[in-house]
Protein backbone atom coordinates (compact mmCIF):
# COMPACT_ATOMS: atom_id res chain seq x y z
CA UNK A 1 0.00 0.00 0.00
CA UNK A 2 1.40 3.68 -0.76
CA UNK A 3 0.94 6.69 1.08
CA UNK A 4 -0.61 9.98 -0.10
CA UNK A 5 -0.13 13.41 0.98
CA UNK A 6 -3.59 15.92 0.74
CA UNK A 7 -3.16 18.84 -1.02
CA UNK A 8 -4.81 22.29 -0.37
CA UNK A 9 -6.56 22.52 -3.10
CA UNK A 10 -9.60 24.20 -1.59
CA UNK A 11 -7.25 26.53 0.04
CA UNK A 12 -5.87 27.46 -2.79
CA UNK A 13 -9.90 27.83 -4.53
CA UNK A 14 -10.84 30.24 -1.77
CA UNK A 15 -7.90 32.67 -1.93
CA UNK A 16 -8.27 33.17 -6.05
CA UNK A 17 -11.37 35.10 -7.09
CA UNK A 18 -10.92 33.85 -10.42
CA UNK A 19 -11.70 30.36 -9.16
CA UNK A 20 -14.60 30.91 -6.96
CA UNK A 21 -17.23 28.69 -9.23
CA UNK A 22 -15.25 25.62 -7.47
CA UNK A 23 -15.31 26.89 -3.78
CA UNK A 24 -17.60 23.44 -3.55
CA UNK A 25 -15.86 21.61 -5.12
CA UNK A 26 -15.59 17.80 -4.14
CA UNK A 27 -12.61 16.71 -5.69
CA UNK A 28 -9.82 15.97 -3.56
CA UNK A 29 -6.17 16.36 -4.40
CA UNK A 30 -3.00 14.47 -3.20
CA UNK A 31 0.58 13.51 -4.06
CA UNK A 32 2.63 10.29 -4.04
CA UNK A 33 4.59 10.51 -0.96
CA UNK A 34 7.24 7.90 -2.31
CA UNK A 35 7.33 10.92 -5.32
CA UNK A 36 6.68 13.72 -3.50
CA UNK A 37 10.21 15.55 -4.53
CA UNK A 38 9.70 15.07 -8.66
CA UNK A 39 5.82 15.88 -8.55
CA UNK A 40 6.62 19.14 -6.30
CA UNK A 41 9.74 20.23 -8.91
CA UNK A 42 7.30 19.73 -11.63
CA UNK A 43 4.34 21.72 -10.73
CA UNK A 44 7.00 24.55 -8.67
CA UNK A 45 8.98 24.62 -12.52
CA UNK A 46 5.71 24.82 -14.25
CA UNK A 47 3.43 26.68 -11.96
CA UNK A 48 1.51 28.27 -14.39
CA UNK A 49 0.67 25.37 -16.62
CA UNK A 50 0.00 23.79 -13.47
CA UNK A 51 -2.91 26.43 -12.91
CA UNK A 52 -4.59 25.88 -15.84
CA UNK A 53 -4.69 21.93 -15.54
CA UNK A 54 -6.07 22.41 -12.44
CA UNK A 55 -9.01 24.55 -13.61
CA UNK A 56 -9.30 21.50 -16.64
CA UNK A 57 -9.61 18.82 -13.24
CA UNK A 58 -11.93 21.46 -11.58
CA UNK A 59 -14.13 21.95 -14.63
CA UNK A 60 -14.60 18.18 -15.58
CA UNK A 61 -12.39 18.68 -18.52
CA UNK A 62 -10.64 15.74 -20.33
CA UNK A 63 -8.39 16.57 -22.85
CA UNK A 64 -5.77 14.56 -24.49
CA UNK A 65 -3.23 17.48 -24.22
CA UNK A 66 -3.41 19.04 -21.33
CA UNK A 67 -5.22 17.02 -18.89
CA UNK A 68 -6.47 12.91 -19.78
CA UNK A 69 -6.36 9.43 -19.75
CA UNK A 70 -3.97 7.34 -21.49
CA UNK A 71 -6.57 4.43 -22.31
CA UNK A 72 -4.30 2.16 -23.52
CA UNK A 73 -5.33 -1.06 -21.23
CA UNK A 74 -8.08 -2.16 -18.78
CA UNK A 75 -5.35 -1.97 -16.46
CA UNK A 76 -4.75 1.64 -16.45
CA UNK A 77 -8.30 2.52 -16.74
CA UNK A 78 -8.06 4.99 -13.72
CA UNK A 79 -4.73 6.80 -14.93
CA UNK A 80 -4.34 9.76 -16.07
CA UNK A 81 -1.66 12.35 -17.29
CA UNK A 82 -1.03 16.35 -16.46
CA UNK A 83 0.90 17.03 -19.73
CA UNK A 84 3.57 19.99 -19.85
CA UNK A 85 4.55 20.43 -23.64
CA UNK A 86 7.51 21.98 -23.06
CA UNK A 87 7.81 22.15 -19.62
CA UNK A 88 10.76 23.60 -17.41
CA UNK A 89 12.39 20.85 -15.26
CA UNK A 90 16.27 21.73 -14.25
CA UNK A 91 16.48 24.47 -16.99
CA UNK A 92 16.10 22.37 -19.38
CA UNK A 93 12.89 22.33 -21.51
CA UNK A 94 11.40 18.58 -21.46
CA UNK A 95 7.81 17.53 -22.00
CA UNK A 96 7.08 16.27 -18.66
CA UNK A 97 4.04 14.52 -17.66
CA UNK A 98 2.87 13.44 -14.10
CA UNK A 99 1.00 10.64 -14.08
CA UNK A 100 -2.16 10.53 -11.34
CA UNK A 101 -4.62 7.78 -10.39
CA UNK A 102 -8.51 8.95 -10.34
CA UNK A 103 -10.99 7.43 -8.46
CA UNK A 104 -14.37 8.11 -6.10
CA UNK A 105 -14.61 7.71 -2.55
CA UNK A 106 -17.68 7.69 -0.74
CA UNK A 107 -18.19 8.15 3.08
CA UNK A 108 -21.47 8.58 4.58
CA UNK A 109 -23.67 9.45 1.35
CA UNK A 110 -20.56 12.01 0.57
CA UNK A 111 -19.46 11.40 -2.71
CA UNK A 112 -15.66 12.56 -3.36
CA UNK A 113 -13.50 12.62 -6.95
CA UNK A 114 -9.93 12.05 -5.84
CA UNK A 115 -6.59 12.49 -7.73
CA UNK A 116 -3.23 11.61 -6.89
CA UNK A 117 -0.25 12.87 -8.56
CA UNK A 118 1.15 9.65 -8.80
CA UNK A 119 4.62 9.70 -10.79
CA UNK A 120 6.96 11.90 -13.28
CA UNK A 121 8.30 11.27 -16.36
CA UNK A 122 9.89 12.69 -19.51
CA UNK A 123 7.76 12.00 -22.46
CA UNK A 124 9.30 11.77 -25.93
CA UNK A 125 7.37 9.89 -28.34
CA UNK A 126 4.37 8.43 -28.93
CA UNK A 127 2.80 5.81 -25.93
CA UNK A 128 5.96 3.16 -26.61
CA UNK A 129 6.93 0.24 -24.99
CA UNK A 130 8.64 2.12 -21.54
CA UNK A 131 5.61 4.38 -21.27
CA UNK A 132 3.22 1.46 -21.37
CA UNK A 133 5.21 -0.28 -19.08
CA UNK A 134 5.28 2.96 -16.91
CA UNK A 135 1.63 3.74 -17.07
CA UNK A 136 0.58 0.00 -16.59
CA UNK A 137 2.60 -0.30 -13.64
CA UNK A 138 1.05 3.02 -12.45
CA UNK A 139 -2.18 0.63 -12.76
CA UNK A 140 -1.18 -1.44 -10.08
CA UNK A 141 -0.50 1.50 -7.54
CA UNK A 142 -2.62 0.91 -4.57
CA UNK A 143 -2.90 3.86 -2.15
CA UNK A 144 -4.08 3.64 1.78
CA UNK A 145 -6.58 6.61 2.76
CA UNK A 146 -7.62 7.40 6.19
CA UNK A 147 -10.69 8.73 7.00
CA UNK A 148 -9.52 11.56 9.70
CA UNK B 1 12.40 4.19 10.43
CA UNK B 2 10.08 4.43 13.67
CA UNK B 3 6.37 5.88 13.37
CA UNK B 4 7.37 9.11 15.14
CA UNK B 5 10.20 9.82 13.05
CA UNK B 6 7.66 8.75 9.62
CA UNK B 7 5.10 11.13 11.23
CA UNK B 8 7.71 14.13 11.45
CA UNK B 9 8.95 13.42 7.74
CA UNK B 10 5.54 13.67 6.71
CA UNK B 11 4.31 16.42 8.21
CA UNK B 12 7.55 18.05 6.57
CA UNK B 13 6.52 17.29 3.02
CA UNK B 14 2.88 18.62 3.81
CA UNK B 15 4.62 21.96 4.81
CA UNK B 16 6.32 22.42 1.44
CA UNK B 17 3.23 21.55 -0.57
CA UNK B 18 1.75 23.93 1.58
CA UNK B 19 4.19 26.64 1.05
CA UNK B 20 4.31 26.26 -3.01
CA UNK B 21 0.07 26.15 -2.44
CA UNK B 22 0.23 29.53 -0.51
CA UNK B 23 2.87 31.29 -2.84
CA UNK B 24 0.89 30.36 -6.32
CA UNK B 25 -1.00 32.60 -7.63
CA UNK B 26 -2.55 33.54 -10.88
CA UNK B 27 -0.46 36.36 -11.98
CA UNK B 28 -2.92 37.52 -15.05
CA UNK B 29 -6.40 37.68 -13.86
CA UNK B 30 -7.50 38.77 -17.95
CA UNK B 31 -5.02 36.30 -19.14
CA UNK B 32 -6.18 33.48 -17.19
CA UNK B 33 -9.79 34.09 -17.84
CA UNK B 34 -9.00 34.01 -21.71
CA UNK B 35 -7.03 30.62 -21.28
CA UNK B 36 -9.92 29.03 -19.39
CA UNK B 37 -12.34 29.89 -21.86
CA UNK B 38 -10.38 28.57 -24.63
CA UNK B 39 -10.02 25.06 -22.68
CA UNK B 40 -13.90 25.09 -21.73
CA UNK B 41 -14.16 25.81 -25.50
CA UNK B 42 -11.28 23.12 -26.86
CA UNK B 43 -12.41 20.47 -24.98
CA UNK B 44 -15.93 20.50 -26.01
CA UNK B 45 -14.04 20.47 -29.66
CA UNK B 46 -11.80 17.37 -28.91
CA UNK B 47 -15.00 15.79 -27.77
CA UNK B 48 -17.32 16.40 -30.85
CA UNK B 49 -13.53 15.58 -33.07
CA UNK B 50 -13.78 12.02 -31.04
CA UNK B 51 -17.76 11.74 -31.92
CA UNK B 52 -16.94 12.00 -35.56
CA UNK B 53 -13.34 10.01 -35.28
CA UNK B 54 -11.86 13.00 -36.32
CA UNK B 55 -7.65 13.14 -35.70
CA UNK B 56 -5.92 16.11 -35.22
CA UNK B 57 -4.30 15.65 -38.82
CA UNK B 58 -7.46 15.51 -40.31
CA UNK B 59 -8.78 18.60 -38.82
CA UNK B 60 -5.76 20.51 -39.61
CA UNK B 61 -6.40 19.49 -43.37
CA UNK B 62 -9.97 20.35 -42.90
CA UNK B 63 -9.19 23.87 -41.56
CA UNK B 64 -6.34 24.40 -44.13
CA UNK B 65 -3.89 24.62 -41.65
CA UNK B 66 -0.54 22.75 -39.76
CA UNK B 67 -0.93 19.99 -37.61
CA UNK B 68 1.41 21.92 -35.38
CA UNK B 69 -1.04 24.80 -35.12
CA UNK B 70 -3.84 22.51 -34.32
CA UNK B 71 -1.64 20.57 -31.26
CA UNK B 72 -0.84 24.31 -29.78
CA UNK B 73 -4.84 25.36 -30.09
CA UNK B 74 -5.42 22.11 -28.74
CA UNK B 75 -2.35 22.26 -25.77
CA UNK B 76 -3.73 26.12 -24.87
CA UNK B 77 0.01 27.66 -25.98
CA UNK B 78 -2.28 29.31 -29.15
CA UNK B 79 -5.86 30.83 -28.50
CA UNK B 80 -8.56 30.14 -30.51
CA UNK B 81 -9.60 33.53 -32.28
CA UNK B 82 -13.10 34.26 -33.48
CA UNK B 83 -11.82 33.43 -37.66
CA UNK B 84 -10.92 29.87 -35.91
CA UNK B 85 -14.15 29.20 -34.43
CA UNK B 86 -16.03 29.90 -37.55
CA UNK B 87 -13.45 27.86 -38.99
CA UNK B 88 -14.45 25.05 -36.86
CA UNK B 89 -17.93 25.61 -37.03
CA UNK B 90 -18.08 24.48 -40.63
CA UNK B 91 -15.70 22.13 -40.63
CA UNK B 92 -17.21 21.00 -37.78
CA UNK B 93 -20.64 20.92 -39.32
CA UNK B 94 -21.88 22.25 -35.78
CA UNK B 95 -23.24 25.89 -34.31
CA UNK B 96 -21.72 26.96 -31.27
CA UNK B 97 -23.43 29.37 -28.91
CA UNK B 98 -22.50 31.17 -26.26
CA UNK B 99 -23.69 30.65 -22.75
CA UNK B 100 -23.36 32.72 -19.81
CA UNK B 101 -21.68 30.13 -16.97
CA UNK B 102 -23.33 31.78 -14.23
CA UNK B 103 -27.13 31.43 -15.41
CA UNK B 104 -26.41 27.30 -15.82
CA UNK B 105 -24.37 26.02 -13.05
CA UNK B 106 -26.17 27.22 -10.46
CA UNK B 107 -28.58 24.73 -11.32
CA UNK B 108 -27.18 21.56 -11.74
CA UNK B 109 -28.36 18.72 -9.45
CA UNK B 110 -26.69 17.10 -7.56
CA UNK B 111 -26.88 13.42 -8.75
CA UNK B 112 -26.27 14.89 -12.41
CA UNK B 113 -23.19 16.63 -11.02
CA UNK B 114 -22.06 13.25 -10.10
CA UNK B 115 -22.92 11.09 -13.14
CA UNK B 116 -20.88 13.27 -15.38
CA UNK B 117 -18.06 11.76 -12.84
CA UNK B 118 -18.96 8.32 -13.75
CA UNK B 119 -16.47 6.09 -15.57
CA UNK B 120 -18.71 5.17 -17.84
CA UNK B 121 -17.81 6.05 -21.37
CA UNK B 122 -21.21 7.25 -22.16
CA UNK B 123 -20.70 9.94 -19.09
CA UNK B 124 -17.56 11.77 -21.09
CA UNK B 125 -19.91 12.83 -23.59
CA UNK B 126 -21.53 14.87 -21.44
CA UNK B 127 -19.19 18.66 -21.03
CA UNK B 128 -20.13 20.49 -18.05
CA UNK B 129 -21.63 22.90 -20.40
CA UNK B 130 -23.97 20.31 -22.10
CA UNK B 131 -25.13 18.88 -18.99
CA UNK B 132 -26.19 21.92 -17.10
CA UNK B 133 -27.39 23.48 -20.06
CA UNK B 134 -29.79 20.56 -19.95
CA UNK B 135 -30.52 20.46 -16.75
CA UNK B 136 -32.02 24.14 -17.04
CA UNK B 137 -33.87 23.24 -19.78
CA UNK B 138 -35.40 20.30 -18.00
CA UNK B 139 -36.26 22.40 -14.91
Amino acid sequence: MRETIKLPLLEFINKEPDLQQFKNTEIELYADLENWEKILEVIESNNKKFIIILFHILSGNYSQKVYGKEDISEQASDVTAMKFPNGKLNGRTVNIRIYCKEFFKELNNHKSKIIIMANVIEHKTDVDKKLRNFINNLGTYEYEFRTD
Amino acid sequence: MNTNLEQTKKQEIEAKFNSFFSRLTIENSIEFVAETIHADFICLVEQIMKEQGLSYKELAEKLGTSKGYVSQLFSGKKLVNLEMIARLQKVLDIHFEIVPRKKITQQVPVNLFHSMWSKQPNSFKLLPSYSNLEAVEAA
